[in-house]
C-alpha cells in the first residue's frame, strides 16, 4: 500500500476531526438530554421521598396516641385472639370484681349480633359495698380486654346491710372486624 | 548505536544520497507541475530503504537533505537586535509582510549574518538571511525521506555550495551548473541575496556549436544582470564551467570549482559535510514545522493545564447531573421499601386506631354520672333502684320528703349541665303521706360534651368531705371529668353511701 502524502494525511486529519467534533457535539447533545431527563426523574424521586417523608410523620402522630391508648387500655388489639378472647374476658372481670371486694354471684354470656361488632354480652351479678362496686367500675376500662360497660344497675341489698347489689352488663368487641373491614364505621 | 552520517540533495532530475565512503544516486520522475510521480517515488523509497539498509542505517536516523531552487525563495532582511529567542517570532513577522505567501504556508528558516551593525540614523540592525518555499515541496521530500526510514532536516543546496567557495568576498555568487538548468545564488554584502533557476544547462548549451555558443552567451548576460557581484564561484561541468569564465571576463570574475567525481558526490552534499564538521555554525534550516514560540507554553505544560481545563469544564457540567447519576438507584429502592412498609403500618395503625377510639367513645361516664346524681341528690332520699346504659340513659326509682326536693333535685341535675333531659315520670305520696314516691329518666348528654365539662370535686374535697360547699354540681372542679377519676369515685362513693345504704336502712 501506498504511502499518503502531507496532503492526503492532512485532508484525513481534518475529516477526523470534523468527524470526531460532530461525533462529540451529536454526543453530547444526546447525552445532555439523557442527564436532563435523569435528573427530572431523581428530583420527582425526590418529591416523592419528601411527600413520603411527611405521610410518615403523620403516621407517627398516629403511633403515638395508639400507644398511649394501648398503655391506657393495657390492650394491644394485634394480640387479641378470636377464640379465647370472651372466655379470658370473663375470667378476668370476675377476678378484677373479686379484687374489689365484690362478692360475685350469677355470670351469664350470651353471643351478641355480629352486625353490631360485638362477639359476646356478659352480665355479672354480686354485691358488696359501694367503694367495690365503684372500684370495679373504675377498673373495667383497664380490663386488657375488648370489653365496653353496656349498663349498670344499683340497688341496695336487703340481705346485707351496708352493701349493695350490682348487676353489670358488658359487651365483649368483635375486634376481626375492624381487621377486614378496613375503614370501619364507628 | 550511532548512525553513519548520511547527506542528501534533491535535484530536478535525481536523489543523491552521500555517506562517508560511498554514495547513489536514485533518478526521479516528475510530473509537469514538478510534483514527484508515485511510481517514482515508490521506486526511490524502496531503493533508499535498499541502499540504507546495506549500510546499517538505524530506522529514522537524522541526515541533512539539501534541496533545489525550484520555488525556493532567498532575502536578506536588515531587522533590529532582539534578544535571544525574539529572532523567530520577528523573522516570523517579517514573512508575514514581505513574502507572498504566510509563514504557516511556508518551509522557512533564517541566519543571522555577520555582527550588528550601527546604521547612519544610529540603528543597530542585523542582516538576516532567510530562505523559505513552499511547505508542499519540502512535505513532499519529508514523506518520501520518512517512508524510507529517514528523519531528515532540510536546508536549501545553493547555501550549502557556497560553503564549498574559497576566499568568498562581500559580494559574491555561485552558479551550479545542471544538466538542463542552472542555479545562480547571490550574496551582495549581506544586503541583498537571491536564488534563481535558470533555464541553461549543459544539456541545452551542448558542447559545441553555433547554439551552445549562445546559450553560453545569453547565460553570462543574465549573470551580468542580475549580480552586483565581484566573484561567480561557478560548479559542474569544468569546460562549460572554464568557457562561461571566458565569457564573463572581469564582471564578475568566474571562478570554477572543481570537485572531484565519485558516487554521492555533489557540491551540496560536500557543503553539507563541511557545515556539519563546522561546530560553530550548521545549515540553515527550513522549519515544515512551526517552531515553539517562547511566549507560548509548550506542549507537555499545555497537555497538562488543557487535560485539567477539560475535567475542570467536565466536572462543572456534569456536577448538576451527579446527584441524579450516583443517587437515583438507591434512592429508588429505598423509597419503594418505604412505599411498601408506610402502607403497611398505615393499614395497621389505622385499623389499631379506630377499633381503640371506638373503645374510647364507647365507654360512658359511670362514675362521672354517679359524682352527680350523688352531689345533686337532696338529704333524705332513699334510692331503690339506679340504672346506667351505655346509651346514657339513666333510671332512678326512689322516694324523697316532698315536692320540693324532688323539684330541686330535678333542678340541680339540669343545672349539672350533663343532662340533655330529666323527666321525672312518676310522683306519688306514701300511704302515710311522710314521703313522695318518684320514678325519674334522664338522658345524659354525648360523650364529647361531657368529657369537657369540669365535673367532679376538687383535690380538697376530695379527701374525704361528704358534702362540700364547692362540689356542687356546675361549679368548676379540679379537672375535667376524664381526668380525676380516682377524685370522682371517691367523691361518688361518699354521696352514694350516704344516700343508698342509709337511706336503705331507713
Amino acid at each position: 500500500m501506498r504511502t499518503l502524502t502531507v496532503r492526503e494525511q492532512r485532508l484525513l486529519l481534518y475529516g477526523g476531526i470534523g468527524i470526531g467534533v460532530y461525533l462529540l457535539l451529536f454526543g453530547g447533545y444526546k447525552l445532555g438530554g439523557a442527564l436532563e431527563r435523569r435528573s427530572a426523574a431523581y428530583h420527582q424521586l425526590v418529591a416523592d421521598a419528601r411527600e413520603l417523608k411527611q405521610e410518615l410523620k403523620a403516621c407517627d402522630d398516629r403511633v403515638l396516641v395508639v400507644k398511649k391508648m394501648m398503655d391506657h387500655y393495657q390492650l394491644d388489639p394485634a394480640k387479641l385472639n378470636r377464640a379465647t378472647v370472651v372466655g379470658l374476658a370473663s375470667a378476668q372481670m370476675q377476678k378484677v370484681a373479686a379484687g374489689s371486694g365484690i362478692q360475685v354471684g350469677p355470670v351469664r354470656e350470651s353471643p351478641a349480633k355480629t352486625s353490631a361488632r360485638e362477639m359476646a354480652t356478659l352480665q355479672l351479678e354480686g354485691s358488696g359495698p359501694i367503694p367495690a362496686v365503684l372500684g370495679l367500675l373504675q377498673r373495667m376500662e383497664t380490663l386488657g380486654w375488648p370489653v365496653i360497660i353496656d349498663s349498670v344497675q344499683i340497688t341496695p341489698d336487703s340481705m346485707r346491710p351496708g352493701q349493695v347489689k350490682i348487676i353489670l352488663s358488658a359487651v365483649v368487641l368483635d375486634f376481626d372486624q375492624w381487621k377486614t373491614e378496613g375503614k370501619p364505621h364507628a | 548505536m550511532k548512525a553513519p552520517p548520511l547527506h542528501l540533495e534533491f535535484t530536478r532530475h535525481s536523489l543523491i544520497a552521500g555517506m562517508e565512503t560511498d554514495g547513489a544516486e536514485f533518478p526521479l520522475e516528475r510530473q509537469p507541475d514538478g510534483r514527484l510521480t508515485v511510481a517514482a517515488r515508490e521506486r526511490t523509497v524502496a531503493a533508499l530503504k535498499q541502499f540504507l539498509k546495506a549500510r546499517g542505517w538505524p530506522a529514522h536516523g537524522r541526515a541533512w537533505c539539501a534541496i533545489d531552487a525550484r520555488g525556493v525563495s532567498l532575502r536578506c532582511l536588515s531587522l533590529p537586535v532582539v534578544a535571544g529567542d525574539g529572532w523567530h517570532r520577528l523573522v516570523r513577522l517579517q514573512i508575514e509582510s514581505e513574502f507572498p505567501l504566510p509563514p504557516e504556508e511556508l518551509a522557512w528558516g533564517f541566519r543571522l549574518l555577520g555582527e550588528p551593525q550601527r546604521q547612519p540614523d544610529g540603528a543597530l540592525k542585523q542582516s538576516v538571511l532567510v530562505a523559505a518555499v513552499k511547505k508542499e515541496i519540502v512535505g513532499e521530500y519529508a514523506d518520501l525521506l520518512t517512508a524510507a526510514g529517514v528523519t531528515a532536516g532540510f536546508t536549501v543546496a545553493a547555501l550549502a555550495r557556497a560553503e564549498l567557495c574559497p576566499h568568498r568576498p562581500a559580494a559574491y555568487a555561485v552558479l551550479e551548473l545542471g544538466s538542463d538548468q542552472s542555479e545562480l545564488a547571490g550574496f551582495e554584502d549581506h544586503a541583498r541575496a537571491f536564488v534563481r533557476v535558470l533555464p541553461v544547462g549543459t544539456r541545452t548549451s551542448g558542447t559545441s556549436g553555433q547554439s551552445g555558443e549562445t546559450a553560453l552567451e545569453s547565460l553570462a548576460k543574465v549573470i551580468r544582470s542580475q549580480c552586483r557581484v565581484s566573484k561567480l564561484y561557478i560548479f559542474g561541468d569544468a569546460d562549460m564551467a572554464a568557457q562561461l569564465a571566458r565569457r564573463l571576463g572581469d564582471a564578475p570574475v568566474g571562478e570554477p570549482v572543481k570537485i572531484s567525481p565519485g558516487a554521492g558526490r555533489s557540491a551540496a552534499i560536500l557543503g553539507l559535510k563541511k557545515l556539519a564538521e563546522d561546530p560553530g555554525g550548521g545549515p540553515l534550516t527550513l522549519q515544515l514545522k512551526p517552531a515553539a514560540d517562547p511566549k507560548i507554553v509548550t506542549s507537555p505544560v499545555l497537555v497538562e493545564w488543557g487535560v485539567r481545563a477539560l475535567l475542570l469544564l467536565l466536572a462543572v457540567l456534569l456536577f448538576p447531573f451527579l446527584e441524579a447519576l450516583f443517587l437515583t438507584a438507591p434512592l429508588s429502592t429505598k423509597v419503594a421499601a418505604f412505599q411498601t412498609r408506610a402502607g403497611l403500618l398505615e393499614t395497621n395503625v389505622d385499623r389499631d386506631l379506630d377499633f381503640l377510639q371506638y373503645l374510647k367513645q364507647n365507654q360512658p361516664p359511670y362514675l362521672g354520672s354517679y359524682y352527680i346524681i350523688a352531689q345533686a341528690a337532696p338529704s333524705g332520699i332513699h334510692i331503690d333502684s339506679l340504672t346506667l346504659n351505655r346509651r346514657g340513659e339513666m333510671s332512678l326509682r326512689g322516694s324523697l320528703r316532698n315536692g320540693d326536693q324532688v323539684a330541686d333535685f330535678r333542678s340541680k341535675l339540669m343545672a349539672s349541665g350533663c343532662f340533655a333531659a330529666v323527666t321525672v315520670e312518676d310522683q306519688s305520696p306514701t300511704p302515710d303521706h311522710q314521703k313522695v314516691n318518684i320514678r325519674m329518666t334522664a338522658q345524659l348528654k354525648p360523650l364529647g360534651q361531657l368529657l369537657a365539662l369540669p365535673i367532679g370535686p376538687s383535690p380538697a374535697a376530695a379527701g374525704g368531705d361528704t358534702n362540700p360547699p364547692d362540689a356542687s354540681p356546675g361549679k368548676p372542679p379540679a379537672a375535667g371529668l376524664s381526668a380525676n377519676k380516682d377524685a370522682v369515685r371517691v367523691g361518688a362513693h361518699s354521696s352514694l353511701s350516704t344516700n343508698l345504704i342509709k337511706g336503705g336502712t331507713n
